[in-house]
């Protein structure tokens, strides 16, 4: 017994050193601030009387832990305390406080549920309509978000992304800076021999050729000759063999995966051979995976150390200065300063290449596919746009949903004048209001997810992409969920904080809605969704006009009816020996080759200098080299002098320039003037029009053309055939040259399509902006359907009184239809200015725009009205046409 | 024990009378008005405080934080003049009521 009770006695000691009144008092009045029933003095003052109580006890030979907890167990509750504060405070009848809200309470929670699946299923037309247009709203939205995050995505992927860096140059002609990352083929090598922070260096060169693998012949485009390094700066994921050495050998090549099932189907393709262009044979090192999100979508990958097996002497190259071909890739050392290096980098250039004004920049990898070299917006461009229009789209969405919410919910003053009269508050309402809106968007956004899905495909076909609804991805799911948080609260606002502040008083005296707030309101919403709609419409009215006009434009050059070849070495040859034979057919007009295609001249070799220049004068133009009869075949008009001529031998000296060139050179009769360009010196014998070279949101480069041999590999063969049926001339272009080329694959194009693919970007642009801004316009008018019905039923006895008394249907759709009409114009007046400031900018990237007409405008807006009037008209006509007997029955 | 009413009308006499012995604060009033009461009249503070509150907000007492001796803040009440005529006027009232009972009970123990 003894025994025992000491050790309690030791216990209840050990826990009354432990005990800490000033603690255990502070944690209580932590509890009574808590509840929030106390204002902070009373429970000061209740502290200090709870301290005095615990003292005299002490006193009295108690433990202060027992004291304390005696103490606070005969406090009365915390709410029993507040009630008695509220007593002394409150004046009036009522002194029960109001009711506090037990936080959540699942059965409250599913009550509200219930309450709005209930009101859906009474409003079935109003609720279909407003989630099918969230629904949608959400999809394109959903649609944009997936395309834009992939294209923010590109590149960076790459291990060491963060650490490559592309060289570009800056040069300064005539008042006019170009940025453009092609550089002189040394460069590479010279820049990492002199700066150590470099760890690794590819050039890069595009190419075509014609592939060989056993009784298999196709052209391919997609060559990209690099140095031996490449795949030690690019993590791209090798299938089969190993990136580091992939490309050691001078013999190897790296194929794509798909390259390697076109090839070789199931079997193994490492140590196939593959023939290019009859000229030299490589082994297949290496099977590479190149993913979406990268701008290197190139299917074979060969080192320059395989020139030689082409027979292209490097040595030449590789003193070349002065010819700007290729890009260069830079891996930094981890921890090395780019913008360091870029300083120290930036006159590199200006011994080598003397009398020129070159900077070398660099620009960070995963910035190459959004922006410029010269930092302008590329692909960020169409980012923006889509942004935009996503934003819009889910504004329109958000604002019809708001806007039938509200007509919902005006329906239900009187629930909330009931809810209230019962002792609801004001927050609860608010939270169901929010609940119900909040139900919406989620059903929306599950509707729009499958929406989605069945779009995808399509929309992949458009974009040329290949996106998927990937749901496993939590920046994905919890971007889907901020849409829906964000959608419902927007859409939920207007009800939860107008319909709430309702006095009861004043809804069941007068027994009907309390206009007056909610109509103006519900205007400025449909103004401003029309204003979205019409700027979206306007919008594709203008890039569709400006694609027709780029399309439209003048080239400079017939390019219809010309039939174009990529030729090799090896074919080439045999150009002299096929063209007497394809002349003898009467369709086939005229023929020529010469060294890039005229919708894509990439080959930069030198400056322009002539006797008298002023050093600040550097022309820098595109060289195009190419056979006799170019000029014809190409259709170009000459202005100036004459074209070369076959029968003048000297001619093969000469040279031939465009209108750019000749205004940067300044002469006003340039004939005869002598030239000296790269190695060689020549007159100029004439002039052609400016013949669209490159795309068209550029300018015209300066051009030289020359017939010479240069050594340039004129790749393109041309042919201009006679206007109508082409069939019988392609096909015995195709006998011809089988003949003269076994083994080569026939493979021609038309040129006039070759300059409209120029042109994809801007088209796919116009076709998704053309879909989103018809969806955008189906969404507005869903709004105005739902508003309009609403309306009607809402003057049902308005309508039927006027009836009675002798307006006839047409006059009350025309009463109805003219308050909408108000609403559009209105919408008009604020899209116009706002869509032609936006339209304007766009416009300024290109180098010849269009117009913006006002029709474009008048056009717009005069189609939005249209839909709105259909909209409305027909829900109006069904109330007008109503018998009057039957809305006035209860009168 | 006193009853529920009869505890909630004598509050604020009572409190008014405490206060005329000088300020005193919530824990001592109850301590003293147990002592008073022989034990009969135990006031709970859930119901002391607010009532003071109410004496306060009607101009009868005047509160003011002080330190105590042993330096902690206690709220100290003492009466106002209004408090003092509002005493005056239940006392007249209180006198009136128990001259009545000791005329009906004979009662010897007549306060007056």
């Amino acid at each position: 017994m003894e025994v025992t009770r000491g050790l309690v006695m030791k216990k209840s000691k050990k826990f009354c050193t432990a005990f800490d009144l000033d603690k255990a008092v502070a944690e209580w009045s932590r509890r009574m601030k808590r509840s929030g029933t106390l204002e902070d003095g009373m429970i000061a003052e209740l502290e200090a009387h709870l301290r005095d109580e615990v003292e005299d006890l002490v006193g009295q030979g108690k433990s202060p832990g027992d004291a304390f907890q005696e103490v606070t167990a005969s406090v009365e509750s915390i709410d029993v305390v507040g009630h008695e504060y509220y007593k002394t405070y409150a004046r009036g009848l009522f002194v029960t406080p109001p009711r506090r809200s037990g936080g959540f309470s699942p059965a409250l929670f599913l009550n509200s549920i219930k309450v709005s699946l209930r009101k859906i299923r009474r409003q079935k037309w109003y609720s279909l309509i407003s989630v099918t247009g969230l629904a949608v709203g959400l999809a394109c939205s959903v649609l944009i978000l997936l395309w834009v995050q992939h294209e923010l995505s590109y590149e960076r992927f790459h291990k060491s992304a963060e650490n490559i860096y592309r060289v570009i140059m800056e040069d300064n002609l005539n008042d006019d800076v170009s940025v453009h990352p092609w550089l002189p083929f040394p460069l590479g090598p010279a820049l990492q021999n002199e700066f150590p922070e470099i760890a690794a260096v590819s050039r890069y060169r595009p190419d075509d050729m014609v592939v060989r693998y056993k009784e298999k012949a196709y052209t391919e485009t997609n060559f990209l000759t690099v140095d031996t390094s490449f795949f030690e700066i690019f993590s791209f994921s090798f299938l089969q063999g190993n990136p580091a050495g992939a490309l050691a050998d001078p013999h190897s090549i790296v194929i794509r995966d798909i390259i390697a099932e076109k090839y070789f189907g199931d079997a193994d393709p490492i140590g196939k051979v593959l023939n290019l262009s009859g000229r030299a044979d490589l082994v297949v090192s290496g099977v590479v995976h190149i993913p979406d999100e990268s701008d290197f979508q190139f299917d074979f990958f060969f080192s320059f150390q395989s020139y030689p097996l082409f027979d292209v002497d490097l040595a030449p190259l590789e003193a070349n200065w002065s010819g700007k071909n290729y890009q260069i890739y830079l891996l930094l050392q981890r921890g090395s300063s780019a913008a360091l290096l870029e300083k120290k980098i930036a006159g590199f250039l200006k011994p080598r290449t003397p009398g020129q004004n070159e900077v070398l920049r660099l620009q960070k990898l995963s910035r190459i596919h959004l922006f410029k070299p010269n930092g302008s917006d590329g692909a960020m461009r169409y980012v923006r746009i889509f942004s935009l229009i996503a934003v819009f789209i889910l504004l329109i969405a958000c604002v019809n949903f708001m806007n039938l919410a509200t007509a919902r919910f005006e329906g239900r003053a009187k629930e909330v004048a009931l809810r209230k009269t019962l002792g609801g508050t004001r927050g609860q309402l608010i939270r169901q209001f929010f609940n119900e809106s909040l139900l919406h968007s989620g059903l929306a956004m599950a509707a729009a997810l499958l929406l989605v899905e069945l779009a995808l495909p399509t929309f992949n076909q458009i974009t040329t992409r290949r996106l998927s609804l990937d749901l496993s991805h939590a920046d994905l799911v919890f971007g889907l969920l901020a849409i829906v948080l964000l959608a419902g609260f927007i859409s939920g606002l207007y009800p939860a904080l107008f319909l709430s502040s309702f006095a009861p008083a004043r809804i069941s005296k007068t027994f009907s809605h309390p206009r007056g707030h909610g109509s103006p309101f519900r205007k400025v919403l449909v103004v401003f969704q029309f204003a979205l709609s019409t700027m979206l419409i306007i919008g594709t009215l203008v890039v569709k006009s400006q694609i027709s006009f780029i399309m439209n434009q003048d080239f400079g050059m017939a390019k219809e009816n010309i039939v174009y070849h990529l030729m090799q070495k090896k074919t080439r040859d045999s150009v002299e020996v096929v063209r007497e034979e394809l002349l003898k057919h009467p369709d086939i007009l005229s023929i020529s080759s010469c060294s890039s295609l005229p919708s894509n001249i990439q080959s930069w070799i030198g400056y322009l200098d002539w006797e008298g220049r002023s050093p600040e004068r550097r022309v820098y133009p595109a060289f195009l080299s190419i056979d006799y009869n170019f000029v014809t075949t190409a259709g170009l008009t000459v202005i100036k002098g004459r074209d070369f001529s076959r029968s003048r031998p000297v001619d093969a000296e000469n040279f031939v320039i465009n209108e750019t060139a000749l205004q940067q050179i300044g002469f006003e009769n340039p004939i005869g003037l002598e030239l000296r360009f790269w190695n060689h010196k020549g007159q100029i014998v004439g002039v052609v029009k400016d013949f669209t070279n490159r795309h068209m949101s550029s300018t015209t480069a300066p051009m030289i053309l020359s017939a010479g041999d240069w050594g340039a590999n004129r790749n393109y063969l041309l042919l201009r055939l006679r206007p109508g049926n082409p069939t019988r001339a392609l096909k015995h272009f195709r006998q011809v040259w089988m003949k003269a080329n076994p083994g080569f694959p026939c493979e021609y194009e038309f040129l006039d399509e070759a300059f409209d693919r120029m042109y994809t970007n801007e088209q796919r642009l116009s076709q998704l902006l053309f879909s989103f801004a018809v969806l955008a316009v189906i969404i507005s008018c869903l709004g105005l359907i739902g508003l309009s019905s609403y309306i009607a039923e809402e003057k049902t006895k308005e309508i039927g009184i006027r009836k009675v008394l002798g307006a006839s249907p047409w006059k009350i759709i025309s009463l109805f239809s003219l308050n909408f009409v108000k609403l559009v114009i209105i919408a008009n007046a604020i899209a116009w200015p706002t869509a032609y400031v936006i339209m304007q900018r766009w416009l300024q990237d290109y180098a010849y725009r269009t117009s913006l007409g006002i029709w474009i405008f008048v056009l717009a807006g005069g189609m939005g009205l249209f839909i709105a009037l259909l909209s409305v008209g027909y829900q109006t006509l069904r109330a007008a046409t109503t018998n009057p007997v039957d809305s006035l029955r209860y009168e | 024990m006193i009853s529920k009413a009869l505890v909630a009308a004598s509050t604020k006499p009572l409190l008014l009378s405490i206060l005329l012995d000088g300020e005193t604060y919530g824990y001592r009033i109850i301590k003293q008005m147990k002592i008073l009461s022989g034990g009969h009249l135990e006031w709970s503070f859930g119901m002391l405080y607010p009532v003071l509150h109410r004496l306060e907000k009607d101009g009868f007492i005047i509160s003011k934080w002080k330190e105590s001796d042993k330096g902690r803040l206690r709220k100290y009440y003492r009466l106002s003049e209004a408090g003092g005529r509002e005493l005056e006027r239940e006392k007249i009232q209180w006198l009136t009521v128990n001259k009545v009972f000791a005329r009906l009970w004979r009662s010897p123990e007549a306060l007056s």
